[in-house]
C-alpha cells in the first residue's frame, strides 16, 4: 500500500506543499514584521528629529539615544518586546516638547520658575501622546519618568529606586550622556566623552541605578561610542 | 438603502437563467455512469468549510481572498462538470443558509444583550453573518430570491465553463486514474481551467459594476466602462501573485487526490493557511504603524489651539473630494489620513514664526517652506501602499508649477496633493478661528490663497509682503477658488468642489 500510494510525484508534490507552508510562514511571521519594524522606527525617528529641530536646532540626537539605550538594555539582558518598548520611549521621549514654546526651550538665559514647570511638563505631556497610540500604551510609563532619579529628586512624580521602571532608568542615564557631550543653546561648551563617563559614574547611587551606569559603562568601553562614530562618518 | 437599476436586476436574472441552461447542458452532454459518491462529498464538504471561511482583507471586504475556488477548480477537473456544478452549488447554498442563521441570530443577540465578546461560539457565528451579509449586501434593495441564487449561479457559471474548457482542451478527468501524459492531459488543460474561471469571474463582477451605477458619469455607458477597467486593473493586478499561487495550490490538490484521498486537502490546506496568515499580519502591522503616527500627529495639533479642528475638517473634505472624484479605493482610504497629516512637518516650526503677522524675515520663510518636505520624509517609510509621502511634499505646490518646495523640470504633481491644496485652503479661508493669516503684495495687492505666501509676489515680482487677517465669507472663499482654478488649483479638483458646495455637501463655519 505505502510505496504505492507515495510513488516519487506523490512525494514530490507533498514536500512541496509543505515546503511552501513553510516558508509562507517564514515570511509573514518573521520577515514581513522586521521589515515593517524598521520602516516604523524610521518613521518616528524623522518625528523625532523634526521635534529636535525645535529643541536644540541639531538632528540625531533621537536616533543616537536610542540605540545607546538599545545597546545598553541588551546587556542588561533585556529582549523582544520589552527591548522594543525601551527603543520607541528612547525615539519618542522628548516628544512632549513639540508643543513646548520654542522661546522656553531655546532661552539661553536662567528660567523663571513657572517656565522650569512648562519645561518640566513636557515628560507628562510626551506621556500622554503617546498613551493615546494602542500600538504603544506600554511605553508611555517610560516616557513619563525619564527625567526621575534614583534617590528621588526627579521629576514629575519624585519616584525613586526600585520604583522608576528599568526602561526610564537606563533612559536617564544615556539621555543625560548625550546631552552633556551635545551642544545646547543654553549648554555651549559641550565635554569630552571621558568626562561625561565620570560625571554619570559619580551619579551612580544618587542620580542614577548604579546597575545601569556599570552596563553603561560597559557598553561604551566596548568601543560603542566608536562604532558610533564611524556610522556617523559614513 | 439603495435601490438597484433595472439593468442591473435584469442582469442578475440573466445569470441565474444561464446557470440553469449550462447545468442542463453539462448533465446532458456529459453523462454520468456511477457517481463517485465518495469524492463528490470530499470536495463538497472541503467547499463548503471553505466557504465559511472566506473573510475580507480590508474593514469593507473590497479584496477577498476565497479560498474555495481552488478546491472547486480542482473537484472541476477531478469528478468533471456535471457533477463539480451540482458540489459547488451545494456547498454554496449550504454556506449561505447557515450564513443566513448566523446572520439571524446574530441580529437577536445584538439587540438583546451586550454583544458577541468572549464567547468564541458567538464570535464565530458573527463572522459567518458578517461573510453572509457581505454576499448578499443588504444595503442594496432586491428581490431576496434574486440575492440568494445570485453568488451559487455566477460560481456554476465560471467553474462550468472552465470544467468544459478543461475538456475542450484534451483534459482527462482524474477520478479515471492518472493521465499517461501529465502534461498535455491534465497539467495545460488545467492552466486553461483555471484561468476560465478566473476571467469569467472578473468579467461578471464587471458587468454587475457598469450596470450597478449609483450617479450618472460622463461619457454615458462607454465612460463607465473605461472607469471600470481601470478599477479592474487596479483591483485584480496586485492580487495576481496570489491568484497564480492559487492555481498551483489547486493543481496539487487534484494531483494528490487521486492517490492520497482526503488527506490531500490537509496537506494543499496549509499554503492557503499561511497565504491567509501573510495578508493579515501584512494588514495589521501596516495599520498598527500608520495608527501611530496619525494618533501622534493629531495629540500634538490638539495643543494648539490655532489648528484645532483643521485638520480633520481637511480630512473629511479631501475623502469627499476624493470619492467625488472617484479616485482609486486605495486613494480614498489613504487621503483622509494625509489631510491629517499633511502639516506634521510644522512640528519643528515654532510657534512664534507660524503666528506671526508681521513680515516674514528670509530664514524665517526658508523654515516654513521646509515644513512639506519633512512631513513628507517622516511619512515617506510608511507608505506601504500609495505614494502618501508625495501627496504631502507637493501640498503647497501650485498647478502651474509655482509655489514650493521647489522643483526643476516638468514635475507631476499627484492629484491627491491638489485635493488636499483645496480642501486646505477652503478651510483655512472659511475657519471662523482667531488667526487667520493672509498674504498681500504690497506693490500690486495680489491675494493669493490663505496659507500660501511666497516670498516674490507671483503677479508683479515684488519682493515685498504683508500679512494681515481677513475673516471671508463662504462667496469670497468660492471666488478665490474659482480665481485660482488653473494656476493655483487643479481645474478638475476645483469644478469637483464647487459642485460638492452647490449640492450642499460642505459645511463650513461661516455664511
Amino acid at each position: 500500500m505505502l510505496p504505492e500510494v507515495f510513488n516519487p510525484g506523490v512525494t514530490a508534490v507533498s514536500i512541496a506543499a509543505l515546503s511552501m507552508s513553510g516558508l509562507g510562514m517564514y515570511v509573514s511571521r518573521v520577515m514581513l514584521p522586521a521589515k515593517m519594524k524598521r520602516a516604523y522606527v524610521k518613521s518616528i525617528t524623522a518625528l523625532a528629529a523634526a521635534v529636535e529641530t525645535k529643541d536644540s536646532g541639531t538632528v540625531g540626537h533621537a536616533k543616537r539615544i536610542a540605540e545607546l539605550t538599545v545597546a545598553v538594555a541588551q546587556i542588561m539582558e533585556i529582549k523582544g518586546r520589552e527591548l522594543e518598548r525601551i527603543e520607541y520611549a528612547a525615539l519618542l521621549r522628548d516628544i512632549g516638547k513639540s508643543v513646548i514654546p520654542q522661546a522656553v526651550l531655546a532661552k539661553t538665559s536662567p528660567l523663571t520658575r513657572s517656565e522650569w514647570e512648562v519645561v518640566k511638563s513636557h515628560t507628562v505631556l510626551g506621556a500622554n501622546m503617546v498613551a493615546a497610540v494602542p500600538f504603544l500604551t506600554d511605553t508611555a510609563d517610560y516616557v513619563r519618568h525619564h527625567h526621575e532619579c534614583w534617590d528621588g529628586s526627579g521629576y514629575p512624580d519624585n519616584l525613586r529606586g526600585e520604583q522608576i521602571p528599568l526602561g526610564s532608568r537606563i533612559l536617564a542615564v544615556t539621555s543625560d550622556y548625550d546631552a552633556m557631550i551635545s551642544q545646547r543653546p543654553y549648554h555651549m561648551h559641550p565635554m569630552a566623552p571621558h568626562r561625561a563617563m565620570e560625571e554619570i559614574r559619580a551619579g551612580a547611587g544618587i542620580k542614577y541605578d548604579p546597575d545601569v551606569v556599570e552596563a553603561f559603562l560597559k557598553v561604551l568601553g566596548e568601543g560603542f561610542e566608536l562604532a558610533l562614530e564611524l556610522a556617523r562618518v559614513a | 438603502m439603495q435601490t438597484a437599476p433595472i439593468a442591473y436586476r435584469v442582469f442578475r436574472w440573466t445569470l441565474v437563467v444561464l446557470a440553469g441552461l449550462l447545468t442542463w447542458i453539462t448533465w446532458m452532454v456529459f453523462r454520468v455512469g456511477t457517481i463517485p459518491f465518495a469524492s463528490t462529498i470530499w470536495f463538497f464538504a472541503a467547499g463548503f468549510l471553505a466557504e465559511l471561511f472566506t473573510k475580507g482583507l480590508d474593514d469593507e471586504n473590497r479584496i477577498q481572498i476565497t479560498p474555495s475556488a481552488p478546491i472547486y477548480w480542482a473537484a472541476a477537473c477531478v469528478v468533471g462538470p456535471p457533477l463539480a456544478i451540482a458540489l459547488c452549488l451545494m456547498s454554496s447554498i449550504l454556506a449561505d443558509l447557515v450564513g443566513l442563521v448566523g446572520f439571524i441570530s446574530m441580529r437577536r443577540i445584538d439587540t438583546n444583550s451586550n454583544g458577541p465578546a468572549g464567547n468564541p461560539m458567538l464570535r464565530w457565528l458573527k463572522r459567518i453573518s458578517k461573510c453572509w451579509e457581505r454576499r448578499l449586501n443588504p444595503s442594496i434593495e432586491g428581490c431576496i430570491w434574486e440575492k440568494v441564487l445570485g453568488c451559487p449561479c455566477s460560481l456554476v457559471l465560471s467553474i462550468g465553463l472552465a470544467s468544459i474548457v478543461y475538456h475542450a482542451v484534451g483534459g482527462r478527468f482524474l477520478i479515471a486514474g492518472l493521465p499517461e501524459d501529465i502534461l498535455s492531459g491534465f497539467i495545460l488543460p488545467f492552466i486553461a481551467l483555471a484561468a476560465t474561471a478566473v476571467i469569467m469571474d472578473v468579467v461578471q463582477s464587471a458587468a454587475a459594476f457598469v450596470l450597478y451605477e449609483k450617479h450618472p458619469t460622463a461619457g454615458g455607458l462607454w465612460g463607465r466602462i473605461k472607469q471600470v477597467n481601470a478599477a479592474i486593473l487596479e483591483t485584480e493586478l496586485p492580487l495576481i501573485p496570489s491568484q497564480i499561487l492559487l492555481v498551483f495550490v489547486s493543481l496539487m490538490l487534484a494531483y494528490l487526490y487521486v492517490p492520497l484521498g482526503a488527506w490531500a486537502f490537509v496537506l494543499t490546506s496549509l499554503p492557503l493557511i499561511a497565504l491567509r496568515d501573510y495578508y493579515y499580519q501584512k494588514i495589521a502591522e501596516q495599520s498598527a504603524y500608520l495608527d501611530t503616527i496619525t494618533t501622534l500627529a493629531t495629540c500634538m495639533q490638539h495643543y494648539h489651539p490655532y489648528t484645532r479642528g483643521h485638520l480633520k475638517r481637511v480630512a473629511n473634505l479631501a475623502e469627499k473630494l476624493a470619492r467625488k472624484l472617484r479616485l482609486s479605493n486605495e486613494s480614498i482610504n489613504y487621503i483622509s489620513m494625509a489631510g491629517l497629516l499633511h502639516d506634521i512637518g510644522k512640528i519643528g516650526v515654532s510657534e512664534e514664526i507660524l503666528n506671526k503677522t508681521s513680515t516674514l524675515e528670509p530664514d524665517e520663510w526658508e523654515l516654513i517652506k521646509e515644513h512639506p518636505d519633512k512631513g513628507a520624509e517622516i511619512i515617506s517609510h510608511l507608505n506601504f501602499v500609495e505614494d502618501i509621502a508625495d501627496w504631502i511634499r507637493y501640498h503647497h505646490k501650485w498647478h502651474d508649477g509655482r509655489g514650493y518646495p521647489e522643483s526643476n523640470g516638468d514635475l507631476e504633481i499627484p492629484i491627491e496633493a491638489s485635493i488636499i491644496a483645496v480642501a486646505d485652503c477652503f478651510d483655512a479661508m472659511t475657519d471662523d478661528r482667531e488667526l487667520s493669516l493672509e498674504w498681500v503684495c504690497d506693490s500690486c495687492g495680489y491675494t493669493p490663497m490663505n496659507g500660501y505666501r511666497p516670498t516674490q509676489c507671483p503677479m508683479c515680482g515684488a519682493n515685498k509682503r504683508r500679512t494681515y487677517r481677513v475673516p471671508r465669507t463662504l462667496q469670497g472663499a468660492i471666488d478665490e477658488l474659482r480665481r485660482g482654478s488653473g494656476t493655483q488649483f487643479h481645474p478638475a479638483v476645483v469644478s469637483a468642489f464647487l459642485d460638492m458646495i452647490e449640492r450642499e455637501e460642505v459645511h463650513s463655519d461661516v455664511a
